[in-house]
């Protein structure tokens, strides 16, 4: 190969060509002694252990999991009315030691910013900072501008020790009204943790340095809202719907890096839902048992309103007298329970009627008191002739209802406890009452040990025994719709995010009839008697032109183990027809009413008297 | 019934025959030269994927597709380049030409470029960003050898020439500086001064240009970093690569963690579900920070072998510059190699922690289609020079 000379050279150097070749060798040198310090840093880090396990820590330090659920689902009533509704926010939360760890030149810096930014003084700031908690909110709820201003400072490391969360709020429009029955949640307004390796969550005051933000799974931007009590209870997988499983990867100052986030899991999409309940019967009604509480003082008010057919609820409220103030309770409605008294007679008397123990043309002499083991039962009025089994539910003779469970007792023998407690069970009594399926009221029937001479006695005047409002109600719509027991609903669907009926509630078809259709009808028409007839116990719910049926009770009170002869609970079971296909059976119930106003008759049927003329007035939507 | 083989075999032989006499496509290839480059090339597309795996990116078949795109085209790119004869470039005109238009180009980028992370340096042609930064490399290499090798050994008139042509790169130099693209303007400062070196400008014209590339150099740096209060950060490089030099504890972001994702890789690689790259701990780790992914994925066995084909590379190119028949075709030969040699080096040290970080793409490997293709065109004029000096 022809190498060619060029141009000039001096006469001192090397040729031309030589000189650059051997200038060309010499960067390659410079190339391969940049190769060799490269090899050189590289064996030092990968060949030798100097770095350890920080690599490892690396890569764990730079993700924090985050658990973001969805906002709560909404719950309306039956028009569409919104009674349950959940908000998001941020919020500004401060790490007090790692805010006390910064020199306090920097800290005054800090809280002068975040001045500018929320509003709210050094000083209290710096109160904020002592605190010996791992979080604290400094502010809720702020406004997209400061939140977005907080991120940007977050974002250049500005603001150390100071956590923008986000968190969530349950806003109730109706408030007090549907509290019994929606009851509350939980959580919208802590700021939780979790740890994300199933180890147990750290209790904040064993925190001694900063936050490990990095080490948990944020909660706080899905604040776990759980419902406690009433339908946010029953309902809460479907209300709250499941966490979508974010990773985030962190900057050099442990923020989310734009653009870094991953989604590991999608989660449900909460659904909302459609109840039974209308708002405005449910306002009145509360707005009634209020009223009437304060003004009998009793301790317990409770109404329910149901459907005898499909057994939707319309209204269901319970308020309870804490020292001399009305206050609406989370769950009563639900979950109180007590001794009937007179109410159960209904369902003792159409026992022994299916029995054939009884029949419409028998008469009881219940002037006469009547000895049952050691207890004798007798009526504090006169009456001046025998009495009929209608009659005796219309005055609620208690001496004419023992003598109907003697005879049922005569006939039965040994066999009467199981006889018994099977009907009161096929009433849906002794059992916990399913609410939309899910088992929430309580009742409790004698167990056939603890039996004696006296139990079936007691039983039928509504002793010895203990049903919720639910189960009394749901009963005396057995004797509205022909002997069928229907079960109690509160939510008519489930809704997902797009309005779409996921799931539909009904009566489980065909119902069967727990008692005779028979003397469910029979009974209803005694329970007519009560309210119609002259001397009967539920005169005062009578409405004119309206063939309203129901029964009164009144029980003593157990207290310390006695019955209370100064404290009773008043019940008043109606059944009201409103429309031609539409029979409503209503409940009312005082518990610890006060001497004087202690028959059910005075007191709880009034009550349903204005329910039924409301009803009537205004109809149903 | 014919036999389809025969068939083929004569339409071989025929072609052979008519071959006879004239060089054959793969006969005017530089193997040597080729074979670095392919290998980059493959490390570049296998890199792109793993860096891909990070959670900024949607999807790391996207980027590959990407890359595997853009070698495609660089390709062509380079072929095309290999085929144009590189004397035609050793022209007064087209030098004139290319570096207006290179300085027109530098302009207009602050005027209509896309700002990102405070500086222009792209423009948006098509939906695709193009970065004259890159091929302007190629343009100052193609300049200055041809200012080197016109004024060697002449008398004082044509001294006249390498003025207006070092007058010409100081522009674009200060230009590239306002961006500001450091990273650019140390290569191409590092290059030229190489290329006067190597060439042994005579002591009174070296010191001219020297004088002038330093001051030049220098005032463009003082203005960046004191004038515009904003380029500071400048100064903190500086600061961060002296306190984690020869630090394996750097408490630095980028750096620390660049180590960390280095040190993960072991001797062999670490597999890609331990690997801590794809947590998006690395900046910038489908171009500036590449080497990283390289390291972690494959141990110090795959950047040993990294080093190699550079190296391969820069000796193949430094071959053929010094077997070239010309002096412009030497300078420009050895000014295509130092400038990719240097970067990728460059762009080594810096994730290594032995140069302050300059935002250098590693070439070949790292993503992006312009630094591609300007490393094609590069290979694609060796290639032309190659073959132009090897020719029998």
């Amino acid at each position: 190969m022809k190498i060619l000379a060029f141009g000039k050279r001096s006469r001192s150097d090397l040729s031309g060509r030589e000189s650059f070749n051997n200038h060309v060798d010499w960067c390659f040198y410079i190339a391969l002694a940049l190769c060799v310090s490269i090899l050189l840093k590289t064996s030092l880090l990968q060949l030798t252990d100097l770095l350890g396990n920080k690599a490892k820590k690396t890569k764990q330090k730079h993700l924090r999991e985050e658990l973001l659920l969805p906002v709560r689902g909404e719950i309306v009533d039956r028009n569409g009315v919104l009674l349950a509704t959940s908000l998001r926010f941020q919020t500004v939360a401060m790490d007090p030691f790692k805010v006390r760890s910064l020199s306090s030149g920097k800290r005054r810096e800090e809280f002068e910013k975040l001045e500018s930014i929320l509003g709210i003084s050094v000083n209290e700031l710096e109160k904020l900072s002592k605190r010996k908690v791992a979080m604290i909110p400094v502010e809720r709820a702020v406004t997209v501008e400061s939140a977005s201003k907080i991120k940007e400072y977050r974002r250049k490391g500005v603001l150390p020790g100071i956590e923008l969360v986000s968190e969530q709020v349950r806003e109730y429009p109706w408030g007090d009204y549907t509290k019994p029955i929606l009851g509350v949640v939980r959580g919208s307004r802590d700021i939780l943790l979790a740890h994300k390796n199933g180890r147990k969550p750290v209790s904040p005051h064993w925190l001694k340095g900063h936050f490990p933000w990095h080490l948990y799974s944020c909660i706080s931007g899905a604040t776990p809202q759980r419902g406690i009590g009433g339908i946010e209870q029953i309902f809460d997988p479907w209300l709250a719907g499941t966490a979508d499983h974010y990773v985030h990867h962190l900057d050099r100052h442990l923020n989310p890096m734009d653009g870094f986030t991953r989604r590991l899991g999608e989660g449900e999409s909460p659904c909302s839902l459609v109840l039974t309940i209308d708002i405005h019967l449910q306002r009145f009604v509360a707005r009634l048992v209020q009223e009437k509480l304060s003004e009998m003082d009793a301790i317990l008010g409770i109404a329910v309103i149901m459907d005898a057919h499909s057994g939707e609820t319309l209204a269901a409220y319970s308020a309870s007298l804490d020292r001399g103030q009305v206050v609406s309770d989370d769950n009563q409605v639900f979950t109180s329970s007590f001794e009937p008294g007179s109410v159960a007679k209904p369902l003792m008397m159409l026992h022994a009627f299916e029995l054939g123990f009884v029949s419409e043309d028998d008469r009881f002499d219940c002037n006469l008191p009547t000895r049952v083991g050691n207890k004798t039962y007798k009526d504090e009025r006169r009456y001046t002739r025998h009495l009929s089994p209608k009659e005796i539910l219309a005055v609620s003779s208690d001496s004419g209802m023992i003598q109907i469970v003697r005879r049922i007792i005569s006939n039965k023998g040994v066999r009467l406890s199981a006889d018994t407690l099977s009907f009161l069970r096929r009433c849906g009594l002794g059992e916990s009452m399913s609410i939309n399926h899910t088992a929430i009221s309580r009742s409790t029937l004698p167990s056939p040990e603890r039996w004696t001479a006296i139990t079936p006695s007691q039983l039928a005047i509504g002793y010895e025994f203990e049903a919720s409002p639910f189960h009394l109600v749901s009963a005396y719509a057995g004797f509205a719709n022909g002997g069928k027991l229907v079960r109690p609903m509160l939510v008519r669907k489930v809704l997902d995010k797009d309005g779409l009926p996921v799931k539909e509630f009904s009566q489980k078809r065909p119902l069967k009839p727990c008692f005779s259709p028979r003397y469910a009808t029979l009974i209803h028409d005694y329970l007519k008697a009560v309210v119609s007839m002259k001397g009967g116990t539920g005169r005062r719910a009578a409405i004119e032109g309206l063939d309203i049926a129901g029964k009164t009770g009144t029980s003593r009170r157990l207290v310390h183990g006695k019955y209370s002869r100064k404290s009773h609970n008043a019940t008043f079971v109606g059944i009201l027809p409103v429309e031609e296909n539409l029979t409503l059976v209503i409940g009312v119930f005082f518990q610890d009413v006060k001497k004087g106003s202690d028959y059910a008759g005075v007191v709880c049927a009034p009550v349903f008297r204005e329910i039924a003329m409301y009803l009537i007035e205004r109809g149903i939507k | 019934m014919k036999p389809v083989v025969s068939f083929h075999w004569k339409k071989a032989q025929r072609y052979l025959a008519a071959a006879r006499g004239r060089e054959l496509p793969w006969q005017t290839v530089d193997l040597a030269l080729l074979a670095p480059v392919l290998t980059l090339c493959v490390f570049g597309m296998l890199a792109v994927f793993w860096a891909g795996l990070s959670p900024q990116f949607s999807s790391p078949l996207a980027l590959l597709r990407a890359k595997v795109a853009s070698v495609l085209f660089g390709a062509i790119v380079g072929i095309s380049f290999s085929r144009i004869d590189y004397h035609c470039y050793e022209d007064r005109r087209f030098q004139l030409a290319v570096s207006l238009a290179a300085i027109a180009f530098l302009v207009l980028l602050f005027f209509v470029g896309l700002e990102e992370s405070g500086a222009n340096l792209r423009f948006l042609v098509f939906n695709r960003t193009i970065q004259p930064t890159e091929y302007i490399k190629i343009i100052v290499v193609l300049v200055l050898s041809y200012t080197i090798a016109e004024t060697y050994g002449k008398d004082l008139p044509d001294y006249f020439i390498g003025s207006i042509h070092s007058l010409l790169l100081s522009i674009l130099l200060v230009l590239i500086a306002l961006q500001p693209d450091y990273g650019v303007v140390l290569i191409l400062l590092a290059t030229s001064l190489s290329m006067l070196i190597v060439a042994r400008v005579r002591a009174r014209r070296s010191i001219f240009f020297v004088t002038l590339f330093v001051a030049l150099g220098g005032l463009t740096f003082l203005i960046v970093c004191f004038v515009l209060a904003k380029d500071f950060y400048v100064l903190d490089r500086f600061r961060i690569f002296l306190e984690c030099f020869l630090v394996v504890d750097c408490k630095e972001f980028q750096l620390s963690n660049g180590y960390k994702v280095i040190a993960s890789g072991k001797l062999f690689g670490n597999h890609i579900v331990n690997a801590i790259h794809p947590h998006g701990v690395l900046p910038m780790e489908c171009n500036d920070f590449i080497f990283c992914v390289i390291a972690e994925e494959m141990g110090f066995v795959g950047v040993a072998l990294l080093l190699l084909v550079y190296l391969w590379f820069i000796q193949r190119g430094f071959f053929v510059a010094k077997y070239c028949r010309d002096f412009f075709g030497q300078l420009i030969a050895f000014g295509l190699t130092w400038i990719i040699g240097f970067q990728a080096l460059l762009n080594i040290l810096v994730a290594t922690g032995l140069f302050p970080i300059t935002g250098i793409t590693l070439p070949f490997v790292s993503h992006g289609g312009n630094s591609l293709i300007s490393a094609m065109i590069a290979v694609g004029i060796l290639m032309n020079i190659s073959r132009n000096t090897f020719k029998t």
